[in-house]
C-alpha cells in the first residue's frame, strides 16, 4: 500500500432537492487497498459512488485523485480518470461472446476492421492473469452462470486499466462458491495495486477482503476504521447506530422521526 | 468414421442417424419449416408455369429482386438494432419521383441523383431525431412520415405520370451489360458494403449489440443516441437507391410504386433472418429473402394470379416468419 491515497473525497455534500443524501463524508482510498463501504439502505453508499462514477456531481466538497483536484463530469470522464465501475446489474452483451464483451466499447480494429484473433488472445491473456478458468471463449456469455458473468464483467472492468475499481455489490446474486471466485478476484486486484471500493451488504464478504471499513449512516460517515481492530459486530451497530448516543446525535436523529435503529 | 465389417447400407444408416440425433429439433424446426416451404412454393410454381423455370425468367427475376435487395439491406442494421421504419416504401417512391423529375428537367444526371440522395438523408435524420431525441416511438414516428411522403411525392409530380426519361437514366434500371441487367451491379456493390459493414466493422458490431442490449451498450461507452439516428439515415439513403432504380426501371415515375414495396421489403429481411442458422438477421440473410420474394412475386405473376394476391400471400408469409423468429427467442 503505497503512502498518498489514490482517492481522497473531502467535504462531499449531495443534496437531491430537500434531500440530504450525503453530508460533509470523507473518503480516502489507498492503491493495492480495499475498502469496504457500508451502510443500511439509504445511507449514501450507491450515491458516493455514483459521484465517484461520474452519474452525479457533489453539490459540495472536493475529489482529488492522485493528488489532482478532479470534477467528474460523466461517466466516460471517469474512466478516461481511471475509475472503473461494476454495477449491479451487469453491462455485458448476452448473444456476445467472451472476447467480445470484454472489449465492448474499446475494439481493437485494424485498417477498420475487427482484430478479432487478438481480442480473442487478450482476452484469453486477462482472464489467466486473473486465474479465471473453464471458459471456452467462444461461447456465448448468455450461456455463463452468474459467477461467471460477474467474473467476465470484472474482467472487462480491469481491462481498461483503471486504478480505482468500484464495485456494488457483486456478490449479491451468486452463490456461495461463486461468490468466492469474484472475492479472489478483487484480492487479485488489489495485489496488483488497484484501489477497490466495495460496496456490501454481506459483513462475512466484507469481512474477508477489506482493509478497512468506512460506515455510512444516513449520508454521514460515522465509521472508518481498520479491519483488523474491529469486529462484525461492532461494524454493523455503527451500521445501524445502537451505540451510545451524544445529545447531538440524538438531536439529529429526531428530525428523522421514522427511522430509530432499523 | 469407418466401422468395421459393417455393410455400406447399414453404415449409411448409422450415420444418418447421427445426423439427425445431432439436430437440435426443437431449436431447428422452424428454419427447416422455411426452407421446406420455399422449395415447395418454387416446385409448385414451376409445374404450374413452364415458363416459370426458364433461365430468362430467372434473370428477370434478378432484375426485379435488385430493387428490393437494396431495400432490404438498408432497413436490415435497423431492424437489428430493435428499431423500426414505416416510411421506407413511400421514401423510395419519393425520392424516385424527385430524382426522375430533376433528370427530366433537363439536371446532370449526378445531380439528378445525388440530390435526391441528400434529401434522403435528411429525412433520414428527421426520423432519427423524431425517434430519439423526442422519444416517439418508430412505429409512429415513420407512420407519420410515410404519409408525409406520400403527399410530397403527389405534390411534386402533380398526380401525373412523367415519362419525359433520359437514356442514361433509363440504362440504370432497363439496361444491360452484356447478359447481365445493369441495377445487378450497384446492387452487388451495396450488398458488398452492407456485408462488410456487418459483419466485420465496429459499427455493425454495434447495431447488435444495441440491439441485444441498449443498457449494456450504455454502460460500455458507446453512443446509442447518435448511433440509432445515424441508421435511420442509412436505411434513408439505401431506399432512396432503391427509389431511383425503380423509377429507372419503371420509365416513369409512378405514384404508390414505392409504397408497394414496403411489405415485400420486411417479407424479405425476416425470410433471411427465417433461414439463417441462428435466427439472427443479417445482411447475407436479406440478401437471400429478397430474392426469394422477388421470385414468390414473380411466381404469383406467372401462375395467372392477380397483383393483389401479392399482398395476401406476402402478408400471411410475414406474420407466420415473424411467429416463427419469436419463437426461436430472436429479434
Amino acid at each position: 500500500m503505497s503512502k498518498q491515497p489514490v482517492l481522497i473525497m473531502r467535504g462531499i455534500s449531495k443534496r437531491f432537492g430537500g434531500v440530504r443524501a450525503l453530508q460533509d463524508v470523507d473518503f480516502e482510498l489507498h492503491a493495492g487497498e480495499v475498502v469496504g463501504l457500508v451502510g443500511d439502505n439509504g445511507a449514501g453508499k450507491s450515491t458516493l459512488l455514483k459521484i465517484l462514477a461520474g452519474v452525479y456531481q457533489p453539490t459540495e466538497g472536493e475529489v482529488f485523485i492522485e493528488g489532482e483536484q478532479v470534477g467528474i463530469q460523466n461517466p466516460k470522464h471517469a474512466r478516461r480518470l481511471g475509475i472503473g465501475i461494476v454495477y449491479q446489474e451487469l453491462s455485458l452483451v448476452d448473444s456476445f461472446d467472451i472476447p467480445s464483451n470484454i472489449f465492448l466499447g474499446r475494439e481493437i480494429t485494424r485498417w477498420g476492421m475487427l482484430a478479432r484473433r487478438r481480442m480473442r488472445e487478450e482476452a484469453r491473456v486477462v482472464l489467466d492473469s486473473l486465474s479465471i478458468e473453464s471458459m471456452p471463449l467462444r461461447k456465448r456469455v448468455h450461456d455463463l452462470s452468474g459467477g461467471q458473468r460477474q467474473a467476465i464483467e470484472l474482467s472487462k472492468v480491469v481491462h481498461t486499466n483503471p486504478r480505482i475499481l468500484l464495485a456494488d455489490e457483486p456478490t449479491a446474486a451468486l452463490a456461495v462458491k461463486e461468490t468466492r471466485r469474484i472475492l479472489d478476484l478483487l484480492i487479485r486486484f488489489k495485489e496488483r495495486g488497484i484501489g477497490v471500493v466495495l460496496v456490501s451488504h454481506s459483513m462475512p464478504d466484507v469481512f474477508a477482503v477489506s482493509d478497512r471499513v468506512v460506515v455510512l449512516r444516513r449520508g454521514k460517515k460515522v465509521g472508518d476504521v481498520a479491519i483488523d481492530t474491529v469486529t462484525v459486530d461492532d461494524v454493523v451497530k455503527l451500521i445501524v447506530g445502537a451505540e451510545e448516543r451524544s445529545s447531538e446525535q440524538v438531536k439529529q436523529s429526531i428530525t428523522y422521526p421514522n427511522r430509530e435503529g432499523s | 468414421m469407418h466401422v468395421k465389417n459393417e455393410g455400406p447400407i447399414a453404415g449409411l444408416k448409422r450415420n444418418l442417424r447421427g445426423y439427425a440425433m445431432g439436430i437440435e429439433w426443437g431449436r431447428e424446426l422452424p428454419r427447416i419449416v422455411a426452407i421446406a416451404s420455399l422449395l415447395t412454393i418454387v416446385v409448385v410454381f414451376g409445374c404450374l408455369n413452364s415458363r416459370f423455370a426458364t433461365l430468362s425468367n430467372f434473370i428477370t427475376i434478378l432484375r426485379q429482386a435488385c430493387i428490393l435487395t437494396v431495400l432490404a439491406l438498408g432497413l436490415t442494421p435497423l431492424l437489428i438494432q430493435g428499431e423500426f421504419d414505416l416510411s421506407i416504401g413511400a421514401l423510395a417512391g419519393f425520392i424516385g419521383v424527385l430524382a426522375c423529375g430533376f433528370q427530366a428537367s433537363g439536371y446532370p444526371l449526378f445531380l439528378a441523383i445525388g440530390i435526391p440522395i441528400l434529401v434522403a438523408g435528411c429525412i433520414g435524420l428527421l426520423n432519427g431525431i423524431v425517434v430519439v431525441a423526442f422519444r416517439v416511438p418508430a412505429f409512429v414516428a415513420t407512420l407519420g412520415m410515410m404519409f408525409a411522403l406520400q403527399g410530397g411525392e403527389l405534390l411534386y409530380s402533380g398526380g401525373s405520370l412523367i415519362t419525359k426519361i433520359n437514356p442514361l437514366y433509363r440504362f440504370l434500371g432497363q439496361g444491360w451489360v452484356g447478359p447481365i441487367p445493369t441495377p445487378i451491379f450497384p446492387m452487388i456493390g451495396l450488398a458488398l458494403i452492407v456485408l462488410v459493414l456487418m459483419q466485420y466493422m465496429k459499427l455493425g458490431h454495434y447495431c447488435y449489440a444495441i440491439g441485444a442490449s441498449r443498457r449494456s451498450a450504455m454502460y460500455s461507452g458507446i453512443r446509442v443516441g447518435a448511433f440509432r439516428i445515424l441508421f435511420f439515415m442509412f436505411t434513408a439513403v439505401f431506399a432512396a437507391f432503391g427509389g431511383i432504380l425503380l423509377t429507372s426501371r419503371l420509365g416513369a415515375a409512378k405514384v404508390w410504386a414505392g409504397e408497394l414495396l414496403l411489405l415485400p421489403t420486411y417479407a424479405a429481411v425476416f425470410l433471411g433472418g427465417a433461414v439463417a442458422r441462428e435466427g439472427k438477421l443479417t445482411a447475407l440473410g436479406s440478401v437471400v429473402g429478397a430474392f426469394f420474394i422477388a421470385l414468390i412475386k414473380n411466381g404469383i405473376t406467372m401462375v395467372g394470379l392477380g397483383w393483389y394476391w401479392e399482398s395476401i400471400i406476402l402478408g400471411s408469409l410475414l406474420i407466420v416468419l415473424l411467429a416463427l423468429s419469436s419463437t426461436r427467442g430472436s429479434k
